[in-house]
Parts: structure tokens; sequence; C-alpha cells
């Protein structure tokens, strides 16, 4: 069963729709509070003091600011093309949606156990590029184009060793199904894949490589969000903001709710297919841990946790150039994810 | 499981595969290697058609059912396999005086070899797709490998994005024809007697056809043809408008005529008749010689169609002569316009492909204006040189299916022919040559290929049977 | 009242017919993309209820990820593309609305003459299973083949966008 509100109240369009409740409720309250959350973690690093006015600890901050946002008027540049204008900000935010479909919270909550989940996850998010593209070339603004066009480069690159990298695991699993993959992983923190999945010979030959691709999805998918050190997109001194720069109000947070929906996504793929997913690291030691409800806990605080180490890595290295950029995917990334498939691949049919 | 005997039945198509990324690497890892990637393609080439005369199992579908060998595709592969290798040997000269000699030339001409041979094995509509497609985008690369000339880019410009339409044609027809029969497979296709009688399989066939048409230049779908001839470089004219087309008619032939349908005759007849119109009659006009060759090449796409509408048993012989004879005729006639053309360093046009170029050509070199002759008759259909025989049987075909009238058009429109091969012959003798007096240097591999071509157009002039010998006891 | 998948096709039907009509009418080369976008995700779409799902996300990936991403990249390297005005009307209606009908009426004779190949549908199989076996078994040799088409391919566009 895919989750528990269909087994609930049985299959039908009306559970269909309200699956998606409490993911959209999740994504909005995550953006809000993940902004809140960077601005903290970044003013801690940098030993400020960051948002603390609104609010006990500036808790209220980003909620004030959406209400702002949302109050605003909403401004089309004269010379752009409304049409598209207007539309690139929807796409972009559906696509990073979208993805949240296959993201398993739980044993007992996924919004489609698809066969093909994974495949669904990266054939989804790669619509957020047209968003971009369009938004940049909408906005008839030369700092928009270099965006969006630097967008289209990073990210169709970086897509290869997203795939690649996760291509390992499905082997393993023999399964495209997000539920299967984690449950391939029952059974404590050793059998994670990042260890080299269960099997004890697995963990002695595997680990390395499983290690290598667990490290290179994210640091692929990170460039697929267009986080730092990959943003050379948005690259505030250079093109000052890139596609953002003629957005304002609801359609500016729009790309900012999206960018934000899409760091925890990406995270929860990283967890769900190196780090059990929703399993409990203790496995049957503590068979409390692994009660449904305790796994959203899990699903969770291992996304927090990844979402944490995105920010922790945009505060601490600096911004690559394209040519970097385009080297470190094509030169080192695509090889190594090579060499780690073809030998992970041999152990698997072997 | 792939086993051993399928891997021999195969043996030919992995060599010419095996070389063709043998070739590509020795490119990539060695500077100046175009020597040895030549000899390696000669050899391929050369040990391929040997296999095809070896212990082939004569009737045999492999690697689940994907290939069929049999005695008409063995026929046509080999016929495929000769064009390249003339082709190739005399390509050699003619890349380095253009400074393209690059190793990727001989790789491209393997790969679309690879791809025909696929095509005219094929057993199902995938393969056969996949080889086609195999072929054509060698030949786009081909087409436009002298960059520094604007006309072979257009040229290659010209023939993809045709190219691309065309599939849609071929692709939409393979889907109808899979829809209908419910079977991608050739065989199991003719077996279903009723599937003739429904109108989608017709318009599928038809559509396919389309696909195939374009390819060997049938009106209306022969407008590529003209400008991607005269722009590409002329060895690899040569190429396309021999094996390319050998390829498709291989492939084509033996499936419409085992089809033998009514309707699809009235529209082949129809376009036959405009094919050789069209093309001879626009060639009499032409003072660009591989213009010229080009729109003889159209109507010789047309007396094919002939007897490709004939649909009878002598059919797939008549093309396949017609096909042999014509390969070391028209190539033979390619190789010697590259020869003549004169080397240019900056400009963006050929030069001395001009009929003007070839005026005196005997008294400069008359060995030379000897071969041309030879050509230029056969592909006329003067006896005694196989382009008479091969004409012969193709009208014979058509005459055997009570298709008369379309023999009589045929044979007018190929005396039309006779006029403007007729007047190159005699600009090569009886004018004077206006310019200055540059000799042409015969380079030596091009010789070859040209004496072969020549010898082998006299020889099965003289002998036409020895062609079905051939092709009946050595493969049988 | 008509079943759900009926009218979900309609929908999708209508979508994906509505926008290609866009993309070959408008004048303005960026909404053609965007149009074709639209278009493309209807096909995915109706390759869903056909409950072909692989078919569906490879739809997705390679015509929208891929190639329609590569089609607008090039509307936005090449300049003044975007401001051109492309010519979309006709020069010649009455041949073309003759021919067009002539095909439309053999299109709905063959629709309606034609003994079709029905096959009962399969109910939530696993798809992308019984593709890989076919492709590595039945369909092993043009799986092969068309890796050698794509190697050429590279080795063309390498040629073609090498020094002169």
């Amino acid at each position: 069963m895919d989750n528990f509100i269909t087994s609930l109240l049985g299959e039908n369009i009306l559970t269909f729709v309200l699956v998606t409740v409490p993911v959209i409720a999740f994504v909005a309250v995550f953006a809000l509070y993940a902004v809140l959350g960077e601005r903290k973690i970044s003013a801690w690093m940098q030993n400020r003091v960051g948002p603390n006015r609104v609010g006990k600890g500036g808790v209220l901050q980003t909620i004030i600011d959406g209400l702002k946002l949302i109050q605003k008027e909403f401004v089309s540049p004269i010379r752009a093309d409304k049409y598209i204008f207007n539309l690139a900000p929807i796409i972009v935010f559906t696509a990073a949606f979208m993805g949240f479909a296959v993201i398993p919270f739980s044993s007992i909550f996924i919004g489609a156990d698809l066969n093909l989940g994974l495949f669904y996850f990266f054939a989804i998010t790669s619509l957020g590029v047209i968003g971009l593209m369009i938004a940049g070339w909408s906005s008839n603004n030369k700092y928009s184009l270099y965006g969006a066009v630097r967008s289209v480069s990073q990210i169709v690159s970086y897509e290869i060793p997203t795939a690649l990298a996760a291509i390992p695991v499905v082997m393993l699993a023999g399964s495209l199904s997000m539920q299967t993959i984690i449950h391939e992983q029952a059974g404590g923190i050793l059998n994670w894949y990042i260890f080299g999945g269960p099997g004890a010979i697995s963990k002695l030959i595997l680990f390395p490589f499983m290690l290598t691709s667990a490290v290179i999805l994210f640091i692929s998918t990170l460039a697929e969000t267009n986080r730092t050190p990959f943003d050379i997109v948005e690259a505030d001194s250079e093109i000052v903001a890139g596609v953002h720069i003629e957005y304002s109000g609801m359609k500016f947070a729009m790309f900012f709710f999206a960018e934000y929906a899409q760091m925890f996504a990406v995270a929860a793929i990283v967890s769900t297919l190196f780090l059990g997913g929703w399993q409990s690291p203790f496995g049957d030691l503590i068979p409390f841990l692994n009660n449904p409800w305790i796994q959203f806990g899990w699903a969770i605080s291992k996304g927090l946790l990844l979402v944490f180490v995105q920010i922790w890595l945009r505060w601490t290295l600096p911004r690559l150039r394209v040519d970097q950029l385009m080297t470190v995917c094509w030169k080192f990334l695509i090889p190594i994810t090579l060499i780690d498939l073809f030998i992970i691949g041999l152990y698997a049919v072997l | 499981m792939i086993t051993l005997a399928e891997l021999v039945n195969a043996v030919p198509l992995l060599i010419i595969a095996i070389a063709a990324i043998l070739t590509l690497l020795i490119t990539t890892f060695f500077k100046k290697s175009t020597d040895v990637v030549f000899a390696v393609t000669i050899i391929s080439l050369f040990a391929a058609i040997f296999f095809y005369f070896g212990d082939l199992e004569k009737d045999a579908l492999i690697f689940t059912e994907s290939l069929r060998i049999n005695m008409v595709s063995i026929m046509f592969s080999v016929i495929a396999l000769t064009a390249v290798f003339i082709s190739v040997l005399s390509a050699k000269s003619y890349i380095e005086k253009e400074e393209i000699n690059f190793g990727e030339y001989y790789s491209l001409s393997l790969f679309a070899t690879l791809g025909m041979l696929v095509m005219i094995h094929s057993a199902n509509l995938i393969v056969l797709f996949i080889g086609l497609e195999l072929m054509s985008i060698c030949f786009f690369v081909l087409t436009g490998f002298l960059r520094k000339r604007v006309k072979s880019n257009e040229g290659a410009l010209k023939y993809f994005l045709l190219g691309a339409f065309m599939t849609g044609f071929l692709l939409f027809g393979i889907s109808l024809i899979y829809g209908t029969s419910g079977t991608l497979d050739f065989i199991k296709m003719l077996q279903n007697q009723s599937l003739v009688k429904q109108p989608l399989f017709l318009i599928g066939v038809a559509l396919f056809s389309i696909g195939f048409f374009f390819k060997m230049g049938i009106f209306p779908f022969h407008m590529w043809v003209p400008d991607v001839y005269e722009g590409a470089p002329t060895s690899v004219t040569g190429l396309m408008s021999t094996a390319g087309k050998i390829a498709a008619v291989g492939t084509l032939a033996p499936f419409i005529v085992n089809t033998n349908v009514t309707s699809l005759k009235v529209i082949f007849s129809v376009l036959a008749v405009l094919t050789m119109l069209f093309g001879n009659v626009i060639a009499l006009s032409q003072v660009n010689i591989k213009r010229l060759l080009a729109f003889s090449s159209i109507a010789s796409a047309g007396y094919i169609l002939v007897g490709i509408t004939a649909m009878n048993e002598f059919s797939v012989k008549g093309v396949a002569f017609y096909l042999f004879a014509y390969t070391f005729m028209q190539l033979g006639a390619f190789i010697l316009v590259s020869v003549i053309e004169k080397p240019s360093d900056s400009s963006n046009d050929y030069k001395g492909v001009n009929l003007d170029d070839y005026k005196g050509l005997a008294s400069k070199n008359p060995s030379l204006a000897v071969l041309l002759t030879i050509f230029l008759f056969s592909l006329g259909g003067i006896p005694p040189f196989a382009g008479f025989w091969g004409k012969y049987y193709l009208f014979y075909a058509a005459i055997k299916s009570e298709l008369v009238w379309l023999s009589v058009i045929a044979i007018l429109l190929s005396i039309i022919s006779i006029y403007y091969y007729l007047k190159i012959i005699v600009y090569m003798w009886f004018s004077k040559e206006s310019g200055n007096e540059v000799e042409i240097v015969v380079p030596p591999f091009a010789s070859i290929a040209l004496y072969i071509a020549a010898g082998l157009t006299i020889l099965f002039g003289l002998f036409p049977n020895l062609f079905f010998v051939m092709f009946k006891t050595v493969l049988k | 009242m008509p079943e759900l998948t009926t009218i979900l096709f309609y929908i999708f039907a209508f979508i994906t017919v509505g926008f290609a009509i866009i993309v070959v009418s408008t004048k303005n080369v960026m909404y053609s993309a965007v149009s074709l976008f639209m278009s493309l995700f209807g096909i995915a779409a109706l390759f869903l209820l056909l409950r072909a799902d692989f078919l569906a996300l490879t739809q997705v990936m390679v015509y929208i990820g891929g190639i329609l991403v590569l089609l607008i990249f090039g509307i936005m390297l090449t300049t003044k593309i975007t401001d051109a005005e492309i010519k979309t009307n006709n020069l010649s209606y009455i041949p073309a609305a003759f021919f067009t009908t002539g095909i439309f009426v053999i299109l709905i004779f063959v629709l309606y003459t034609t003994k079709w190949n029905q096959k009962t549908p399969i109910q939530n199989e696993e798809t992308i299973s019984q593709i890989g076996k076919a492709l590595l078994s039945s369909y092993v040799l043009p799986f092969e083949i068309a890796s050698i088409v794509l190697l050429v391919a590279l080795v063309g566009a390498i040629m073609f966008s090498r020094k002169k």
C-alpha cells in the first residue's frame, strides 16, 4: 500500500488529492523555515546574530517576509514577453513540486510508489530548466539571458553524473521503485547503500565505490539545484541574480519556494538512495524506532541533515568559474561515475 | 543466446564493424596514421567480400531473427561492398588533393558500409530503420566533409534537413505497417495474404517506399540529388550515388516485389516515367559534369524503378545486374571527374568540373579519354558494355509483366540520354582546348580503381551471364 | 457519465493537438517552443493512459528535458532569431486546401475500413523489466547498432565543429 490515507479512505480521486495536502503543507513550512535556518546558520558561521527582531529569536521573520511579498504588486517589465514571463515561475515551481510525488516519507506514506520512481524524479525535475530558460529569455534583460544560458549548460551537464551516480543503487536493489530501494536497506546503518548495502562481501568490496557514488550524487544534485559552489546561474556579483532579476512579489517568491523545495527533494533522494531513507539506523536493535510514524522523523531528519550540509557548503566554499564547473563535471565526475558504474555493475552481474 | 554458427554467418558484417571502430581508434590515438587506416579499410572491405563467397549458410535467420542471410541479400551486399571498395580505393588521392586527409573519412565510409549491410540483410523493420539511419548519418557527414567549400556545407545541410524530413515518412509508414500487421518481421508480413487488401497497410507501404525513393532519388523526391551530388566531395558523390542507391534498392526491391500489388504497380510505373523524363530532360542542359551525372543518376533510378514495377521473378535479378553494371560505370565516371578536378586552395567552388574543362582531353591524356568514353557509352546503354545488358534485363522484366508501354517509354527516354553522354565524348575528342595546358596526373590507386571499373564494365558487357553464374554456382 | 480515463484522454488529446496547432501557426519562435513543451507533455500523458509508463517518462526526459532544452538554447544563442518574424501563412491556399482535404478524406476512409489489430489491454504490469529483457534478447542487434549510430553522430558533430 502506498500510503495510509488511501488505505483508510479507499482509492478514489478525492483521496489521491488528499495525499498531496500533507506534502504541500510540509514543503511550505519547510521552505519558510529553511530560509530562516539558512540565515541563522550563515549568521552563526560568520559570528553574526542574524534575524532576531520578529518573534522570539526571529522565528516569525520569514512569515512576515512572505506576507510582504504577497502584498506586492504584480509587475512585469514593459519590454518583457508577458505570457512567458508569467508562465516561467509556474513551470519552475510545478516541476520542483512534482518531484515530491515519489519521495518516501515513511513505509506508509509516499505520494505514489511508482515502479519507475527514480526515473520519474529525474525526468520531472529536468522540466524546471525549461522554466528557468524561458524566464531568462522573456525578461528581456541581458543578465537574465546570461543566467538562463548558464543554467542550461550547467543543469544539462550535471544531469549526466546525477543519473550515473544513482544507477549503482538501482543495479544493486534491482528496482527503480523508491520504497523497494529503501526496503532493501533494512537492518541498521551498516546495510545502507553508502556502506555497500546488505551482504558482508558487498560491504567489503563495494564500500569505496558506493561512497564515491554517494558523494558524486550529492555534488551533482547541488549543481542541479544551483546552490553554491555551483551558483553561477545566480551569481549576484557577476550577473545580479541571473534569471530572477526582473521578478518581484509572488513571482519571485515562487522561484524562491521552488529552490528550497528542490533542496529538500534532492536531499531526500540522496538519503533514499544511500542513507536508507526512512529506515532507522539501529535496525532491529530497537524495534520501536521502526514504527511507521517514527519513520517520518527519520526520513525528514536525514533530509534536514543533508540540507544543513548544503547550507554549510554554501557559506564555506567560493563560487566556481564556468570553465571550472564544466571541467569538474566532464573531466572528473563523469569518468569517476563511469568507473564506479562499471565495477559495481560487474559485481551485480557476478 | 548468440551461437557460434550465427557469428560465422555474420562474419562479413563483423569484419566491417570491427574495422570501422578500429580505424576510428587508430585515428584518435596515432597522428598521421591515415595510410594505415587506408590499408585497414581496403583489407577489411576485401576480406568482407571474400567471406561472402565463403562457406555461409544460404538461408539463415540470425541474431534472434534480426538478420536474414540469403541469396538475394548476399548478392546486393557483395555489389555494395564492391562499390565501396572501388570508391575508397580511389578516394585516397582525392582527399589528399583536397587537404581533407583525415582518418575519419575511412571510418565513416566503413560505418556507412555497415549500415548498408545491416539494411540489406535486415529481417525486420527496426533493424532496417537503424541500418538506414547509420548509413544516412555517415553520408550527411561525408557530404559536408570539405568544410572550406560553401557548396559542401550547403549540400550537407540540404541533405540533412530533407533526409530528416523523409525519415519521418519512413517511420510513419513503418508504424502503420506495424499497426495493421502486428509484426515487424518481413517474412511473417508477406505470409499474411489478407494484409495487402487493407488500405492502411498499403498506405504504410507507400509511405515506407517514399522514404526509400528519397534515398534513390525518384521524382518527386529527387530535389536534393543535384545539389548534394554537386556539393559533396567528388569521391563521396561516387560512393553515395552507387553504394547508397544499391543499399536502398537492395532493401526495398525484394520486399516490394514480393507484395505484388496492382495499385502499387500503377503508382510506381507513373513515378518511373516521370523520373526518367525529368532526369534525362534536365540533364540535357547541364554544364557542370557533377550535376549532369547527378541527373543521369536520377534517370537511372527511374530505370531501376521500371524493373521493380514489373514485380515478377526477373525483377530482382534485373535490378541486381543493372546495379552491378551501374556501380562500375557511374563510379568510374565519378573517379575520372575527381581525377580531372583541379585542387583549389581558398576557392569556395569546385574547379575543373565544367564540361568545358573536358575539351581536348583526348589530346592531353588519351587513356583517360578512352576510359571516360567507355563509362559514358555504358551509361548510355550502348552495347557491348555492361550498361546495355543492365537496361536489357530491366526492360525484359517489365515486358514479361505486360508493361510493354513502360518499356517503350523507357527505351525512348534512354535514347535521349545518349545525346548528353555523346556531348561530353565529342568535347573530349573533337574540341580544341581553349585554356592553358595542365598535365593531368593520375594517382596510382585511382588508376587501379579506374582500370578495375573499366575492365569489369567491358567484361560483363561481353559476358553478362557471368554475373548470374557467379551468384548461382559460387554462392549456392 | 463516461469513464475517467476517457475524459482524461480527451483533455490530453486536446492539449496535444491544440498546442501543436499553435506551434505551427504562431509567428514567435519562442511561443512555438513553449507550445511544443505543452504538446510533448500531452503526448507523455497519452502514453501514460496507454499504460506505457516508461515510454511516457522517456518522452518527458528525452524530448522535454533534452531536445526542447537544446531547441530553446539554440534560439537564445542565435542572435536576432527571437525577434524574427517567421512566415507561417500560406502562399497558395487553394492547392493546399485541396491537398489536405484529400489526405483527410483518405485518412477517414482508411480509419473506418481497416480491421484494427486490437490487443487486450494489460493491467498494471511492470513495463521496464520487460523492455529491458526485450532490448537485450530479441532486439539486441538493433540495440547495439543504435549505439554505433550514436557514436557516428558524435564523430560527425566533432568533424563539423573542428577547426578548418
